[in-house]
């Protein structure tokens, strides 16, 4: 269901806003990894990226992603490709 | 000079979240500096309140345990650069941390700010003994239905115990029912607890709205609820608040007919 002011100055009703924070805080609680653990597997994952190619540490997202009661990790950067 | 307030209620789902978000907000846009510090290991939720979850580094349980300093762990609020966020962990669980170890990080983080605002968790086991450790004084959070009064007076026989002198705020009132003869008011419970109130808030449904996104409640002043907490907020920094007539709010045919 969308409002007038949804509809006209494009924003979202709270209650989405409210489940897209909410599916990506769960994400991050799955992996159920303490803080310090995650921040250091970031660190190593950004280095190993680094050698290959250009990411921002700030934009390396981590998160666990389930369907079918199976689970993945997933790892996602935005990348700039090496000038060649 | 800098003092600790815990936010306690005995009873989950009361309002202690909400209510630790909003007084660390209102505290702060007063000209404090305030640290909101998420007691609640293992169920974090005050960073989801203030809209700050996706900045956690550290927490609480890595302060204390000496993995980071308390700076680091702490999240600087998105609008009030005096604001700041303590988060807890998600991993652990209450017994990680011990009422001693709670009681010396409060005593550090007053080195730094003016008002230390604890999240306490529900029930009244190890993780209610950590968050009132180092607690000044605690403002006890109810809802006018018997089963959050009776735990609210467990929690102020647990805390007058501790010589921890409390408050009392009654959320999520409807002057509706209170009218209809269909809920306790802000009197009856206050008379059943016997204890000084601090606030009432009533129920608003922009709680919701401001949980969904993050925002607190307290920063939209044209709300019932935002209003509340900004009364309470002056009436902790010691000024003289009067109590709204909330039922002459209704309109003056609505109230002639309801006789």
């Amino acid at each position: 269901m969308f409002s007038i002011r949804q509809l006209l100055l494009g924003q979202r009703d709270s209650a989405s806003v409210a489940k897209n924070r909410l599916q990506l805080v769960l994400s991050k609680d799955r992996i159920q990894i303490s803080d310090a653990d995650l921040q250091s597997m970031k660190e190593e994952l950004y280095r190993v990226i680094s050698h290959y190619f250009t990411v921002t540490p700030d934009n390396l997202e981590i998160e666990v992603l389930t369907r079918d009661g199976r689970a993945a990790l997933s790892v996602n950067t935005p990348v700039e490709f090496p000038a060649r | 000079m800098s003092q600790s307030i815990v936010i306690t209620s005995g009873k989950g789902g009361v309002g202690k979240t909400t209510t630790t978000a909003n007084l660390s907000t209102a505290l702060a846009n007063a000209g404090n500096s305030v640290v909101a510090v998420d007691a609640d290991i293992g169920l974090r939720n005050l960073d989801l309140i203030m809209g700050l979850e996706n900045r956690i580094v550290y927490n609480l349980v890595d302060v204390v345990k000496g993995r980071c300093t308390a700076r680091q762990a702490m999240i600087k609020d998105k609008r009030n650069p005096n604001l700041f966020l303590l988060p807890t962990s998600q991993v652990d669980d209450k017994n990680a941390v011990s009422p001693e170890e709670m009681s010396t990080l409060v005593e550090e983080l007053r080195k730094g700010f003016d008002f230390i605002v604890i999240d306490c968790p529900a029930g009244i086991e190890q993780g209610f003994r950590n968050a009132i450790a180092g607690a000044d004084r605690a403002v006890v959070v109810t809802t006018p239905e018997v089963s959050a009064v009776r735990d609210a007076d467990r929690i102020i026989g647990m805390l007058q115990h501790h010589d921890v002198p409390s408050q009392l705020i009654v959320n999520r009132l409807s002057m509706k029912m209170v009218e209809s003869g269909e809920m306790m008011s802000q009197e009856d419970v206050v008379d059943i607890l016997a204890i000084d109130l601090l606030g009432v808030i009533l129920e608003d449904a922009e709680v919701v709205v401001s949980g969904n996104q993050g925002v607190p409640v307290v920063l939209d002043t044209s709300s019932e609820a935002g209003a509340a907490y900004s009364r309470i907020c002056r009436r902790i920094l010691g000024e003289s608040v009067p109590f709204p007539d909330f039922a002459e709010k209704r309109g003056f045919l609505t109230r002639l007919f309801r006789r």
